[in-house]
């Protein structure tokens, strides 16, 4: 009984929806493979189309391996008109969408990811739901070609920073030490 | 005086490593302002070819937007599982489903220009009312590439539950056309199912809820996300 009520009370709602509409989001290429040397930063241009009947929202991230990479998205997030009946390749109405990735330190390694489009509805409408469409990516990243390259731009500043003092430091004792001057606390009385 | 020359040595050396630093990483490295560009240029005769890959998919307007609870299921065994409202076209209940004559509205289409096989994943979050939570683990879902009926000849429904991925919220996705499925009763289950969907193709499902006994009564909403990827060759 207690069931019933709860299926006539309460509706299960994955998500609202228009009644008459069709989501489709496409991507191009469909699987890029490169080779990144660590710290690396390189850029990888993606068309996202969309093959539904309404304007979308989509927006852009990145799964699985690639996850924590240092990414940046231009644009991130975008309006998509549908693409002309019949569809083709290269779409008509894509947006070329920008994703620049930075290679970790790593030994050599495989990363597999993807790049994924998911398309919701335009600001405004009730259609919910998602469906998205991912690019397999797959970089080989190689070791560092310098030493230094293990150290982050944080860690190289601040240790010319701190080498600086400590070297500014030396010269100033070596200074007073050549004038015989001394540092130190005196007591006023 | 050999303290002195000890100091003044330290000292140079000390400047000339950290210099040398900041001028190894600013000017050698490849993303550094030193970079070095140039090109090479040939003559000979060219081929000239674009290639152009892609993949898309494109949902029914039924295929997220899934709603339960306008009837129960029907030839279940299992206690309170109830249909998805368009599984069988808004036709709820009778016998005649198991015949085929009720197609689900739920479908995903690889789009006719696509240029690799796509696999198609599902992964979704707990339905939740408040604090009150119906886990995503309660909906179950079938498929069938061969036409709209996902009905199997034993006349069960039954489909297979999301699995949960343990350390998040989100669940771990699966294909839909289930090539890792460790399921033992999916051989029962006849689903007719393809690993590569190739282009142009449909994919029909349909969906279920099946209600804990000690669950709250509330409204409870919740979200899934379908993700095509390129199939692997």
């Amino acid at each position: 009984m207690k069931k019933i009520a709860i299926i006539i009370i309460g509706m299960f709602l994955f998500n609202l929806a228009l009644a008459s509409a069709s989501i489709g989001i496409g991507v191009s290429p469909s699987k890029v493979f490169d080779v990144l040397e660590s710290k690396e930063r390189r850029n990888y241009t993606f068309i996202i189309y969309n093959t539904g009947n309404i304007d979308v929202k989509a927006r852009m991230s990145l799964t699985d391996d690639l996850e924590k990479w240092d990414v940046k998205f231009y644009p991130e997030e975008f309006i998509l008109k549908p693409e002309p009946e019949p569809h083709r390749l290269p779409p008509v109405n894509g947006q070329t969408v920008v994703v620049s990735l930075k290679a970790p330190v790593s030994k050599p390694k495989k990363f597999t990811g993807h790049v994924v489009a998911s398309a919701g509805p335009s600001d405004g409408s009730s259609f919910g739901g998602s469906g998205a469409v991912a690019s397999r990516m797959e970089i080989e990243v190689l070791e560092p070609k310098h030493f230094w390259d293990y150290w982050t731009k944080k860690q190289i500043i601040t240790g010319s920073v701190v080498t600086t003092l400590v070297l500014l430091m030396l010269i100033g004792l070596f200074i007073m030490k050549k004038k015989r001057l001394r540092l130190g606390f005196v007591r006023n009385n | 005086m050999q303290k002195k020359g000890f100091v003044t040595i330290l000292t140079l050396f000390v400047l000339f490593l950290v210099l040398g630093l900041l001028i190894g990483y600013f000017f050698t490295s490849d993303s550094g302002i030193g970079k070095i560009t140039g090109a090479a240029t040939s003559t000979v005769g060219n081929f000239t070819a674009n290639v152009v890959s892609g993949i898309a998919c494109t949902w029914s307007n039924a295929a997220l937007n899934v709603s339960f609870g306008g009837g129960l299921a029907q030839s279940l065994t299992q206690g309170a599982v109830y249909n998805a409202s368009k599984n069988y076209e808004g036709y709820i209940g009778g016998g005649l489903q198991i015949l085929g004559h009720n197609w689900t509205l739920y479908n995903v289409t690889a789009d006719s220009t696509n240029t690799d096989s796509v696999n198609i994943t599902m992964s979704g979050r707990h339905l939740q009312s408040g604090a009150n939570i119906l886990g995503i683990t309660n909906v179950t879902w079938m498929s069938n590439q061969t036409n709209g009926n996902a009905s199997v000849a034993s006349g069960s429904q039954e489909g297979h539950n999301f699995t949960y991925r343990g350390n998040t919220t989100l669940f771990e996705g699966f294909n839909l056309t289930l090539v890792a499925d460790s399921d033992p009763k999916l051989i029962l289950r006849l689903r007719n199912f393809s690993n590569q969907l190739t282009a142009g193709s449909t994919v029909w499902y349909r969906f279920w809820l099946m209600v804990p006994g000690s669950q709250v009564q509330a409204t409870y909403a919740g979200n899934y996300t379908q993700t095509c990827t390129a199939a692997l060759t």
